[in-house]
């Protein structure tokens, strides 16, 4: 679950907008929201931050807690207002849509929308992240500007990886598919992942996160045979539930070009097994925050 | 060329009056199984491209020229080929096409699943997939003797008249070969990243290769070690009865030999009687988190076999478990005249 809200974006500070005094300028990520029982609302905040001198020049924009969220009520009025404003943020670069704590909605609950419009409306736009799957939707796009993709969710259904593997995105450098497990949403397997491993798709693609994934060990075990693993530079498995048995199967990594990091951190393997695979790779092998699985089950990071 | 977009809701409406026209592209699904409620249009436009057409129980005997698609269900049809012009990218679903006799030379699709396609005798040529399904494919006796299959899955399940794995086939992340008795090797280049279904199979351990040697072994799905797989004669009483795991029991239940066990486990006698065969027993072993077993032990009147069949665990008699393997839930309709 998601408990702390975001310090850094895109490689800013963000800070909370509220009234006039939070106003430090253009160099900064501003987060607008609106809490339960607020008075003032989301899209009152986005205007007050569009009224701000200088407010032109921001070039990174964070979407919190939407009206009525943890009643139900999806991200679509909010999507609709920033498609409206998106001319008076001629330059912004980043955007995250949902940057929501689990006290102020669940992931599960997180009602999203399609955001294709959202991304057309700026086409110079260079990173996306978005949190919650619900009612998601990627309609065709072709965008050339975005970099940067990530999809938090804690169950990714197989419609929205076929819409975003649809999609024409040519600069695509990085991209986290936080999958899930079934219980909240992710209906596919692995081989709904085949158009990525075949390599047709995004043909900059340098950061491949499959993440936060119930199935961890049968990814493993088929993107090590990947036409896409020899042109990545990171593969990031984290947060997910790999074991033992995913951890032998990325040994056959080695030897493999261009990887330069293997992520899979929140994982279940055992010591032997994590040494075995760091002296097979000759990479940087992150492999933080190791799980102790409770009788054989093994819970992902990010789920309800 | 650019295609005519149109939504879902948009195409149903067109297809309903045959007015769809040729070459249209849908976004979206287009979702006529059975299920749906649906009625499928007389007749799909030449050309059509959509994201998911799904025709699972339909009265469908050919598909449209030209069919376009990123995947296209079309499981219990009674389809016996498919256009050589079809185009799937990512998965073609054909579970239970029992007609199912051949499918175009060269297809090339991200996934194929032929589950239960019992009239599917062979391949076709530079068939070229990810994840190829062939579970309960009884017939298939024949490879191509040119196709790929790319680093996914193999699933062979209960294709019992194969004896062989095609050279080409060389990079797997998975390979189930349960209920496959006939075979009894691997190629000696294949290389398996993930895991090996080898349940029921012929394979012994001396045919896990170094290529396969570090693939997680598995007993019907279920994660297991090579003792397990191959040396089921070293397992012990104590050992099966104190797996807590009930899905990992059950399979060294299944290895240890549930006759063997019963006995060795000393089983409590339920009941006995006598039938054309000889004696009977009707057998319970208490399990912990899960049903108890209980089975008859009985012989066969014409061989003298002795048979140990697992029955329903609240099966109090002899009489009601022979009746309940024969397929009556009342032992008072099982009179049979003979037993032989």
């Amino acid at each position: 679950m998601f408990e702390q809200l975001l310090e850094e974006f895109a490689g800013q500070p963000v800070q909370d907008f509220d009234i006039e005094d939070d106003w430090q300028g253009p160099e900064v990520a501003y987060r607008v929201w609106q809490g339960y029982d607020d008075e003032t609302t989301i899209v009152e905040r986005l205007h007050r931050l569009l009224d701000q001198p200088g407010s032109e020049e921001l070039t990174g924009l964070v979407v919190g807690a939407w009206e009525r969220v943890s009643e139900g009520e999806s991200a679509k009025a909010i999507v609709k207002e920033l498609i409206r404003v998106a001319p008076r943020l001629p330059k912004l670069q980043a955007l995250f849509l949902g940057d929501i704590t689990y006290e102020e909605c669940e992931l599960s609950w997180l009602k999203l929308t399609d955001v294709s419009p959202l991304l057309a409306a700026w086409p110079k736009l260079e990173t996306f992240r978005v949190r919650g799957s619900e009612d998601l939707a990627f309609s065709p796009l072709r965008h050339e500007g975005l970099r940067h993709l990530a999809i938090e969710s804690g169950g990714l259904p197989r419609a929205v990886l076929r819409q975003v593997f649809s999609c024409e995105l040519p600069n695509l450098e990085h991209l986290e598919l936080f999958l899930g497990e079934s219980q909240y949403g992710f209906d596919g397997d692995v081989s709904d992942l085949q158009p990525l491993f075949s390599g047709r798709l995004f043909p900059r693609l340098k950061y491949l996160g499959l993440m936060n994934s119930e199935i961890a060990d049968e990814i493993a075990a088929v993107v090590v045979n990947a036409p896409i693993i020899d042109r990545i530079h990171t593969l990031d498995l984290s947060l997910g539930n790999l074991g033992d048995e995913g951890v032998r199967s990325l040994r056959a990594l080695a030897g493999k070009k261009n990887r330069t990091c293997l992520n899979i951190s929140h994982h279940y393997a055992s010591p032997k097994e994590l040494k075995a695979l760091k002296k097979a790779l000759g990479c940087l092998v992150i492999a933080d925050d190791p799980q102790e699985a409770d009788d054989d089950y093994r819970p992902i990071m990010h789920s309800e | 060329m650019s295609r005519k977009l149109y939504s879902p809701a948009e195409a149903y409406k067109r297809l309903a009056g045959g007015h769809l026209p040729p070459g249209s592209r849908v976004t979206g699904e287009l979702d006529y199984s059975a299920s749906s409620g649906r009625t499928p249009p007389p007749r799909f436009p030449p050309g059509l491209c959509v994201d998911v057409l799904n025709v699972a129980g339909c009265q469908l005997d050919e598909l449209p020229e030209g069919l376009q698609a990123y995947e296209l269900i079309a499981a219990r049809t009674p389809l016996r080929s498919l256009p050589a012009s079809l185009r799937v990218s990512t998965r073609l679903i054909l579970t239970g096409c029992e007609r199912l006799q051949s499918l175009p030379t060269g297809l090339t699709v991200g996934s194929l699943v032929l589950r239960g396609c019992t009239a599917l005798r062979e391949l076709p040529e530079g068939l070229d997939v990810w994840f190829l399904d062939l579970t309960d494919c009884w017939a298939l006796e024949r490879w191509p003797r040119q196709a790929v299959i790319r680093g996914g899955h193999l699933r062979l399940r209960g294709c019992a008249a194969l004896r062989e794995l095609p050279p080409f086939v060389r990079r797997l992340a998975g390979l189930d070969v349960s209920d496959c008795p006939n075979l009894c090797s691997l190629p000696p280049e294949l290389v398996v990243t993930g895991w090996i279904d080898v349940a029921g199979s012929g394979l012994k351990e001396d045919a896990l290769h170094e290529g396969v040697a570090r693939a997680q072994l598995r007993w019907r799905g279920v994660a297991i070690d090579r003792r397990v797989a191959f040396h089921p004669e070293t397992l012990t009483v104590g050992e099966v009865l104190g797996q807590r795991n009930a899905e990992r029991r059950r399979v060294l239940i299944e290895r240890y030999g549930v006759a063997r066990l019963l006995k060795d486990a000393r089983a409590k006698v339920l009941d006995t009687d006598r039938d054309a065969g000889g004696p009977r027993q009707l057998l319970l072993l208490p399990l912990a988190d899960d049903e108890d077993i209980v089975a008859l032990s009985c012989f066969c009147p014409s061989t003298g076999r002795q048979y140990m069949i697992r029955v329903p665990p609240t099966t109090l008699t002899c009489r009601q478990a022979a009746a309940w393997i024969a397929g009556f839930d009342d032992p008072a309709d099982y009179q049979p005249l003979v037993e032989t």
